[in-house]
């Protein structure tokens, strides 16, 4: 395995992936880089490594779902400090509206339609690349499709007439 | 206008049954501007797809990461091929002294070591003629002094 060839080739995917969980390009960034730095420094492990950009994907996953647990459980802010006098100041997401959109319909389906929208959708895979990463069948595959879509819909719909 | 078969693949899309072609003719309708009105409700969900399939990390990105891991570093000074030698270039040097070493200590032996058996063999056979030669002369002066007498 070589870094730049299996590791940092992926880097894209990996980001997109991050972005997808937390809606945010600096804070996707930020787990990229540090997954990137981790496998760098499990390097001897490399060996053992059969699927590189799956191995990255978990690793990313697990991150960035790390940092949304920790941000959703940031204190509020002080009263009387900054943040408290003009909400504002509290960090948020700093995302366009539109990747917000996907990245939170996306966020409320469960696993694996979650992954299977974002291999389909996202990353553009075919039934049968998205079969072999997620060990279903290419039958499964189109089921769950449909599942995760149905709900996209419903929800999508939800959101636009009354902005839930 | 009509938007029958756009109609068709956004049904067959929430079905699950579109191909990637057709999600990507999708994607690319609600990316224009001039989308029929009774169509605009699904523009935000195909432009919000479209946006984040397309994002992506630059190359100051993989330039940080490598100056990081010190890759950048490694990948900027190619090894010379006389470097990459230099090890099989010593074990080479090696062996040709050491012939060279061997050859001039043999050289240097040779005269009286091996050869003195054979040429101590061809001095006794000369001695041996020599001692012969002086045994039949004197005999024959011997003979000469009796007849004298």
């Amino acid at each position: 395995m070589d870094f730049r060839t299996d590791i940092l080739a992926h880097r894209d995917r990996l980001y997109r992936l991050a972005l997808s969980i937390l809606g945010d390009s600096a804070e996707a960034e930020d787990v990229v880089q540090d997954v990137m730095l981790k496998a760098w420094e499990r390097r001897e492990e490399w060996g053992a490594v059969e699927k590189p950009l799956a191995w990255l994907a978990q690793m990313t996953k697990n991150a960035a779902l790390d940092k949304l647990k920790k941000a959703h459980h940031q204190p509020l802010p002080e009263e009387g400090s900054a943040q408290w006098h003009n909400p504002s100041l509290v960090t948020t997401p700093h995302h366009s509206e539109g990747i917000g959109l996907i990245t939170r319909l996306i966020s409320e389906l469960p696993p694996p339609l979650d992954d299977l929208v974002r291999l389909r959708d996202i990353e553009g895979f075919s039934y049968a690349e998205i079969a072999d990463k997620l060990l279903l069948t290419e039958d499964q595959v189109r089921v769950y499709l449909h599942r995760a879509r149905t709900k996209i819909k419903e929800k999508y719909v939800k959101m636009q007439k009354y902005g839930l | 206008m009509d938007y029958k078969y756009i109609e068709q693949l956004i049904d067959s899309y929430f079905e699950g049954t579109t191909s990637l072609e057709e999600e990507h003719i999708l994607r690319e309708f609600f990316a224009q501007e001039n989308v029929p009105e009774h169509l605009l409700e699904w523009q935000s969900l195909f432009r919000s797809e479209k946006e984040l399939a397309n994002a992506h990390l630059d190359e100051r990105f993989d330039e940080r990461l490598l100056s990081l891991t010190g890759e950048a570093h490694v990948r900027a000074l190619p090894i010379p091929l006389r470097t990459r030698l230099r090890p099989l270039l010593r074990v080479a040097a090696f062996i040709a002294f050491a012939v060279v070493i061997g050859t001039a200590v043999e050289q240097s032996v040779s005269p009286q070591g091996e050869a003195p058996a054979n040429q101590m063999a061809v001095q006794d056979e000369l001695d041996a003629d020599e001692t012969t030669a002086l045994d039949i002369r004197s005999a024959e002066l011997q003979n000469d002094s009796v007849s004298i007498n």
